[in-house]
């Protein structure tokens, strides 16, 4: 399937950038720098710079010069002839139409009716090689250049299973997933923000499915039209159906001796000649070749794929010669049978003719070329497919020449790159071919290596500053994964192959929210175990738990990662075992923080003993959140130091990033503001270089509960509102301390400037989400908090762990009578304990226990870090 | 042989259907092969079932099995199988091609005695498959 997406007007052309980025992007495509991207944006020099900021790590690109040049390939004048300054002019998210449509008014007016007067959903059918694929893409053209109209566009080709058409749809709309499952609802939420068509193209192996969710969206969203291709109807009550025919031919009369000004008019015949002239410029409808030119036309039925391959040919034979071998290769066919088994015979003719005409290398290469699903980049050909009569350096050529003759289609995407795609009808010809020559396995094992490896090596990039290109790359992959993984579960000798494709693909389907078919595959697998080391199952299993605890399925999850720990047990890999203590902490982590930290100590220790040192820092980052939770705050600030000290040794920029915000939390818990903010700063500037958006939510949230520590409530409450509104977008939740700290600190910053006033200051920066720059900035200039006092010598110092856990209980309303009971002190020790505090804080008199209590739930110190009551869940 | 092996030679099966190698399906079917396919009430042959393959693959192309579940016990093993394919070569029970995809689910039996599969019994839901092929009648629910 292809995540084709057509904005609506007023948001980016370019998918993935805002408006104005795409206007950045379209002047650095015309060499312009920051200067002179100002004056014509009439924007100040420091706004364009740091727009150039913004889009840098989009493009992929570090320099202004490469940033020049992947701009210019993103506005190849080939791929968006509507020019580049305009994005919302042009359907670039539309698969672009080939060639134009030609002798289809008739059915383009009747379906835009359709459209019109009731939506609903319309199906297109026909034989293959009708041209129903190109008639809907001219409709949905049509629909997308009215303003308010959104068309989305999803290629059913690579999607086999039923169960995940609305994967494919979801994945179409770039649905963000909250609950961790696409659902129908879900999709149709986010068809019913504008009149919208939603164009299913190559359903008819999918036609219950498809029907079902078609209905199921016109049912829940009024301003949603659906538009289906099929080769048979689609069911469904309600629904219309556009039989299309091939086109016209002209009457056998007038092939005997046809005048040019007779047939010129007929579709079939303006068809032929558009794609001869595409073959041999020179080429006219004369009265030379009309009549031969009428005769192929009614010998291939008028079916556009048949006479577009005949057309291909132009360039080599006259049109009385086309004529007389197309009738010679077509001659066979009866001519008494039903119209669709005619016209398909007919096709298959000029197929089996087209591919006869084709050297062998280039035979080869077609059959070849049907293990891809979804299509191909030149570089994939290369891999899979050389062998025998193809050599290496011969796939170019050969792709060329297949192009040449319409047998394989090109795609130019907005990113810049080719891809290249073969008709589902050319593909299934092209599969028999394959058989026939016996040398399926081999290529489909080929192709699987391959996907495999881009998989593996997609796994290790995408948490980095490529992830973008990465994911773009996995996306248009979608059917050849599956190609991929399926082999690898029909193969005996494919199993290890595909079950570490499937690990490597567990993160890409987490971020598109793809757990039905993420944890499908894994499950799949897993009942191949036998066929795979236990260290492979290992892994297997460890990934399986990474999608379900993603997917909510807690429970699932952490018997995954107890089972992985056996299997990596008995193979001795205690590397392997401490990364599943790692995720088990992390689980365990809110219920019960004292045996979240006894796994993620052990893991630390294994870890430590196998000497990888990027797990021991991840697990010191768990054992530290653990301790942040008892609350243990000096072991949780020894955890997170050492834990980044490792972190920069490594120079992993995302854990740099996440660590800073954790010492920053505990440092401003301390009271020590100003290193608080240290932190936070070079967190912030860290993940912005690195392109961390889930680091920066961090960073945003924690500065949000510094803006209410040093007193600036209107800050906090933006600096929150925005972190809600990006978990929001993301459909995520914020890890178990962060989340603790932010809910602290919003019920404070509530309490203090009433719900009203919140709720309209967290609306503002809730709006400044994607560009919270500002609110940071504000932050982190705020002068010396004002909520706490100085001049005494001891206002502002740290507080002791004891007395932020005094000062925890006080603030929940305990007395100090609770207060000894519970940490097991005399009444005394308690109170010096208040004492001290009072003196620490700057509070007295008789608000002093009030003012306490502000300052702990301010800092988020109130003891409801740690649920009272909580019940420990079983060990591991 | 255990039953992994077993499940093994099930699905090396399905691949040679797909692949079309006769050779492999020599190998596989034992020369005692009893296979009750769709009902048939006397069992077929090993030739004959190899011919009846022949026979499918000359109709259908794009031919795809996917084994969505599999268990095995003694000599025994049983799938659940999902097939898919285009009617695309030649007529079948009747019915000229006209292109259109087909799928269908099975569940089948094998005995698997030495690594050769002696006994297959296979149920499929043929009445949908037939109902498929037609492009009339696929076509006349939907007219509005």
């Amino acid at each position: 399937m292809t995540p084709i997406k057509q904005h609506p007007p007023g948001s980016a052309g370019l998918q993935g950038f805002t408006r104005r980025e795409a206007e950045v992007v379209a002047m650095l495509a015309q060499g312009l720098a920051a200067e002179g991207i100002a004056e014509r944006l009439g924007i100040a020099r420091g706004s364009a710079k740091w727009y150039l900021r913004q889009v840098f790590p989009k493009l992929g690109v570090h320099s202004h010069q490469d940033a020049v040049a992947r701009a210019r390939q993103l506005h190849d004048p080939a791929n968006t002839t509507d020019g580049a300054s305009n994005p919302n002019a042009s359907p670039a998210h539309l698969p672009q139409p080939p060639n134009p449509l030609i002798g289809r008014a008739q059915e383009l007016a009747q379906l835009l009716e359709w459209l019109g007067s009731s939506g609903g959903l319309l199906t297109i059918t026909g034989a293959a090689g009708c041209g129903k694929t190109r008639l809907a893409l001219a409709v949905a053209t049509e629909i997308s250049r009215r303003p308010g109209s959104q068309v989305f566009w999803v290629d059913l080709t690579a999607t086999t299973d039923p169960a995940l058409v609305d994967s494919a749809i979801a994945a179409a709309l770039d649905v963000k997933v909250s609950s961790g499952h696409i659902s129908v609802p879900a999709l149709a939420e986010s068809l019913n923000a504008a009149p919208t068509l939603l164009v299913l193209d190559n359903c008819e192996h999918l036609a219950a499915a498809c029907t079902s969710v078609g209905v199921f969206l016109l049912a829940a969203c009024p301003l949603l039209s659906v538009l289906a291709t099929s080769r048979a109807a689609l069911g469904g009550s309600g629904s219309r159906c556009l039989r299309l025919e091939p086109l016209a031919v002209p009457p056998p009369a007038s092939a005997a001796a046809a005048a040019p000004a007779d047939i010129a008019g007929v579709a079939s015949v303006a068809l032929f000649a558009e794609r001869a002239r595409a073959a041999d410029t020179s080429f006219g409808l004369s009265s030379h070749n009309a009549s031969a030119v009428a005769r192929i036309c009614r010998t291939l039925d008028g079916l556009p794929l048949a006479l577009e391959l005949a057309a291909a040919r132009m360039k080599i034979l006259t049109a009385d010669q086309l004529a007389e071998r197309l009738e010679d290769a077509l001659s066979l066919l009866t001519r008494n049978q039903p119209a669709a088994a005619r016209r398909h015979a007919t096709l298959r003719r000029a197929l089996d003719w087209s591919f006869d005409l084709l050297p062998p290398a280039q035979q080869a290469l077609l059959a070849r070329l049907s293990v891809f699903s979804g299509g191909w980049e030149l570089d994939d050909a290369e891999h899979v497919c050389p062998g025998g009569v193809l050599s290496d350096g011969d796939i170019l050529d050969a792709l060329s020449d297949l192009v040449d003759h319409s047998l394989v289609v090109v795609e130019s995407r907005t990113d810049g790159s080719r891809r290249f795609r073969l008709l589902e009808v050319v593909r299934q010809y092209a599969d028999e071919q394959l058989r026939i020559s016996g040398g399926r396995s081999r290529f489909r094992a080929r192709h699987a290596e391959h996907f495999a490896a881009v998989a593996r090596q997609a796994a290790q990039e995408l948490n980095g500053r490529w992830e973008r290109v990465w994911m773009q790359r996995l996306d248009r992959n979608r059917g050849n994964f599956r190609e991929a993984l399926a082999w690898g579960l029909a193969s005996t000798e494919g199993a290890a192959l595909g079950a570490s494709a499937a690990g490597s693909l567990a993160q890409f389907w987490q971020m598109r929210g793809e757990f039905k078919e993420g944890l499908g595959w894994h499950l799949r697998y897993l009942s191949r175990s036998q066929d795979l080391s236990v260290g492979d199952t290992a892994e297997l299993l460890d990934s399986s738990g990474f999608l379900a605890v993603h997917a909510g399925q807690v429970n699932q999850a952490r018997q995954y990662w107890q089972q992985a720990i056996e299997k990596f047990t008995s193979v001795n890999d205690d590397a392997g075992v401490g990364r599943q203590l790692n995720y088990l902490a992390h689980i365990t982590m809110e219920a019960d923080p004292q045996e979240a930290a006894a796994l993620a100590s052990r893991g630390v220790e294994l870890e430590r003993a196998a000497g990888d040192d990027w797990w021991v820092s991840a697990c010191l980052f768990a054992q530290g959140d653990a301790a942040f939770l008892q609350p243990d705050l000096e072991g949780a600030a020894k955890c997170h130091q050492e834990s980044l000290a490792i972190a920069r040794r490594l120079g992993n920029q995302f854990a740099i990033a996440r660590r800073c915000v954790r010492l920053s939390q505990l440092s401003r818990i301390g009271g020590d503001f100003d290193r608080s903010r240290r932190y936070l700063a070079e967190s912030w500037a860290t993940a912005r270089a690195a392109g961390d958006d889930w680091g920066l939510t961090m960073a945003l949230a924690a500065y949000g509960s510094l803006a209410a520590a040093v007193g600036d409530l209107e800050a906090s409450a933006m600096l929150l509102g925005a972190t809600q509104a990006r978990l929001e977008n993301y459909g995520a939740r914020l890890w178990t301390v962060d989340r603790k700290e932010y809910s602290h600190t919003s019920r404070m910053v509530r309490a203090q400037m009433g719900n009203e006033a919140f709720e309209a200051i967290a609306s503002r920066g809730a709006a400044s989400a994607d560009h919270p720059e500002h609110l940071v900035a504000a932050v982190e200039k705020a002068a010396t908090p004002s909520s706490l006092p100085d001049g005494t010598d001891d206002a502002g110092r740290p507080l002791t762990r004891r007395e932020v856990e005094v000062l925890g209980h006080l603030a929940s309303g305990a007395s100090n009578q609770d207060i000894a009971a519970a940490l097991g002190l005399s009444i005394r020790t308690v109170e010096r304990h208040i004492a001290n505090l009072y003196l620490k804080l700057g509070v007295s008199g008789p608000a002093a226990r009030t003012a306490a209590a502000h300052f702990a739930f301010r800092h988020g110190l109130a003891t409801g870090l740690v649920p009272a009551g909580r019940k420990p869940l079983p060990k591991p | 042989m255990n039953t992994e092996q077993n499940k093994a030679v099930v699905r090396r099966f399905f691949t040679a259907f797909e692949e079309q190698d006769y050779g492999a399906l020599q190998d596989i079917l034992s020369p005692e092969l009893r296979a009750y396919v769709h009902g048939d009430a006397e069992p077929a042959g090993r030739d004959e079932l190899i011919e009846v393959i022949r026979g499918w693959n000359t109709a259908f192309s794009n031919t795809r099995f996917t084994v969505e579940d599999q268990v095995a016990e003694g000599d025994l093993v049983a799938c659940r199988v999902t097939m898919t394919a285009v009617h695309s070569g030649g007529e079948f029970q009747g019915i000229a091609p006209a292109g259109l995809p087909v799928s269908s689910q099975s569940l089948t039996l094998e005995r698997v005695v030495d690594g050769r599969i002696t006994e297959r019994r296979v149920v499929t839901n043929w009445a949908e498959v037939l109902q498929q092929l037609t492009p009339a009648a696929a076509g006349t629910s939907a007219a509005r």
